[in-house]
């Protein structure tokens, strides 16, 4: 472009538009049509297009959003004993054509909603807080969510020890006796030895009344390098489970009662089809109830057991360099570890600016959609 | 009368031509201005008093165009030079000025049709509508500021046209 080209004033503009708009004739009659038309009714293409059609992925995911909370909400404030009496009614009112299919299908929600974490605290925050052994490891149960019932808690914990070399096998030893001892067992053992250094993995199952004492226990036979427990209260999903199994079994004898008073045989098999069908549902129920008691009357510990690796062995060491490779080579260790530090060190302010850049691209997107009929 | 229909009447013509200018075509102007005013009147109960209600009502214009321009328009052609020859008063400048004024407003059309259609419209609503930089502003919901760039941005491309360049000379 060339730099002696003039830019036009105001007034040469504003009388070359005027020329340009004043060429175009205006409809006599234009005023008047569009008062008459708004004195109508007439609505602009616009409106009419927004209120029938206008975003309707807005208003599918405001729905969506609006279904999935009300449905938590329902799930979360409906209690367990509620849902409990419930179920009781409907198999005890009900035929046994409608408990057959009934019960089988609220098992499942019942069960998974009314599990409970245990003090809401994850296991990470626990593992947190005894990593380096300052503090015994504790489980306590929470609060029963039905009043009147046995608290019933899924105690699990882990463990890591190093034991000094050489007590690897005595320190085994102890494990099992430990077990043994609080009435448990060990329920998977499995070890290794990389070297000189043997390890193994021991899984203990010990009854919850005596989870601590044994946690505390195997504490003592080493240095704690890793902590982890947890308990989940499964209080209102062991009652559920048992209030349904007693209502398919009053169930089940009810339809035993109603197959003797059968006298056709269409009547027979029909009473027999749905007594099969209560039966596997009860026989599943029951298969919960004592995989979960089970769970619940034995906690499990799982104890990661090693000998420290001998000098030399853990850390394997680069022959000595010197001259330009070594300067190479602290300077890419350095590099990584600045690097490193920069990163550890910076992770909240990290977070920060991501949640800041990601508020301002959706408010700019919002801005640009909300905008988008203006220039 | 209202003060909305008031403005119909007196600034119709004006508001027309504006429509005009920015959408090149008179058919679409006319439903612009239609579709404009009728938002205006289904919403009148949120128009402001007084002079922020010139902007305010650019404001609606500008946008029917140019929610037209881009859900209709594109699909078809839309230009259609207006004739104003034929229709001039008989008192007016002779035939050959006519042909004179005829041929400057066409490049002027044609170098505004160059221009983008966010520079066309500050350009238009500046220079025709007589909107100041401010109510420019408030009609296409930017920042003076930002009106204020766009506006010479827009003075830099019609001056490097060389429809306008000519039309210029032609006037001076």
């Amino acid at each position: 472009m060339p730099t002696d080209v003039r830019e036009p004033t105001d007034a040469e503009l504003e009388a070359l538009l005027a020329e340009a708009a004043g060429a175009q004739p205006v409809p006599a009659d234009g005023a008047a049509k569009v008062l008459a038309a708004a004195r109508a009714g007439a609505r602009p293409p616009g409106v009419a297009r927004r209120a029938s059609t206008g975003a309707p992925w807005l208003r599918w995911a405001a729905a969506i959003v609006v279904v999935v909370a009300l449905a938590a909400a329902a799930v979360n404030l409906v209690p367990s004993s509620a849902r409990r009496s419930a179920d009781d009614s409907d198999t005890s009112a009900a035929s046994g054509d409608s408990n057959a299919s009934g019960v089988g299908e609220k098992a499942q929600p019942g069960v998974a909603s009314t599990t409970v974490p245990a003090g809401g605290a994850p296991p990470s925050e626990e593992a947190t807080g005894l990593a380096g052994g300052d503090a015994p490891s504790e489980v306590a149960p929470p609060p029963a969510q039905v009043p009147g019932a046995r608290p019933r808690v899924v105690k699990t914990g882990s463990l890591e020890v190093e034991v000094r070399r050489g007590r690897f096998d005595v320190t085994v030893n102890r494990l099992t006796t430990l077990a043994a001892g609080a009435g448990g067992f060990v329920a998977d053992s499995r070890s290794s030895e990389v070297g000189r250094s043997p390890s193994g993995t021991f899984t203990l199952r010990v009854p919850s009344a005596r989870f601590e004492q044994v946690l505390t226990e195997v504490r003592r036979l080493g240095t704690v390098k890793v902590s982890s427990s947890s308990g989940e209260d499964v209080t209102a999903q062991f009652t559920d489970l048992e209030a349904r199994i007693t209502s398919l079994t009053a169930t089940r004898d009810q339809l035993r009662t109603l197959q003797t008073e059968a006298r056709t045989i269409p009547d027979i098999l029909a009473v027999q089809d749905r007594l099969n069908g209560v039966q596997v549902e009860l026989e599943q129920l029951q298969g919960q109830r004592k995989l979960l008691e089970d769970k619940a009357s034995f906690g499990t510990l799982t104890v990661l057991v090693r000998e420290p690796l001998p000098a030399g062995v853990d850390e394997p060491r680069d022959p000595p360099r010197s001259g330009f490779a070594k300067a190479w080579h602290d300077a890419v260790d350095g590099f990584t570890g600045g690097i490193q530090r920069l990163i550890s060190g910076s992770g909240s302010f990290l977070v920060v600016l991501l949640c800041l850049v990601a508020i301002l691209l959706a408010a700019r997107a919002a801005w640009r959609v909300a905008g988008r009929r203006f220039i | 009368m209202d003060e909305l229909e008031r403005w119909l009447q007196e600034d119709y013509a004006r508001a027309y031509r504006t429509a005009c200018l920015m959408m090149r075509n008179p058919a679409d102007a006319e439903d612009a201005v239609q579709e404009a005013f009728l938002r205006a009147w289904r919403f009148r109960a949120s128009l402001p008093d007084g002079p922020a209600a010139r902007p305010w009502l650019y404001r609606v214009l500008v946008n029917a165009c140019h929610s037209r321009l881009r859900a209709e328009i594109p699909r078809r052609d839309r230009t259609a030079p207006a004739t104003g020859v034929d229709r001039r008063p008989a008192d007016g400048p002779g035939p050959a000025e006519a042909v004179e004024a005829d041929h400057r407003a066409s490049a002027v059309r044609g170098a505004l049709d160059d221009l983008p259609d966010h520079l066309r419209a500050v350009v238009v609503l500046r220079y025709w509508s007589g909107l100041s930089e401010a109510e420019i502003a408030t009609a296409i919901r930017r920042r003076p500021g930002t009106v204020k760039s766009r506006l010479h941005e827009a003075r830099r491309r019609l001056a490097a046209h060389p429809a306008l360049d000519a039309a210029l000379a032609e006037e001076a």
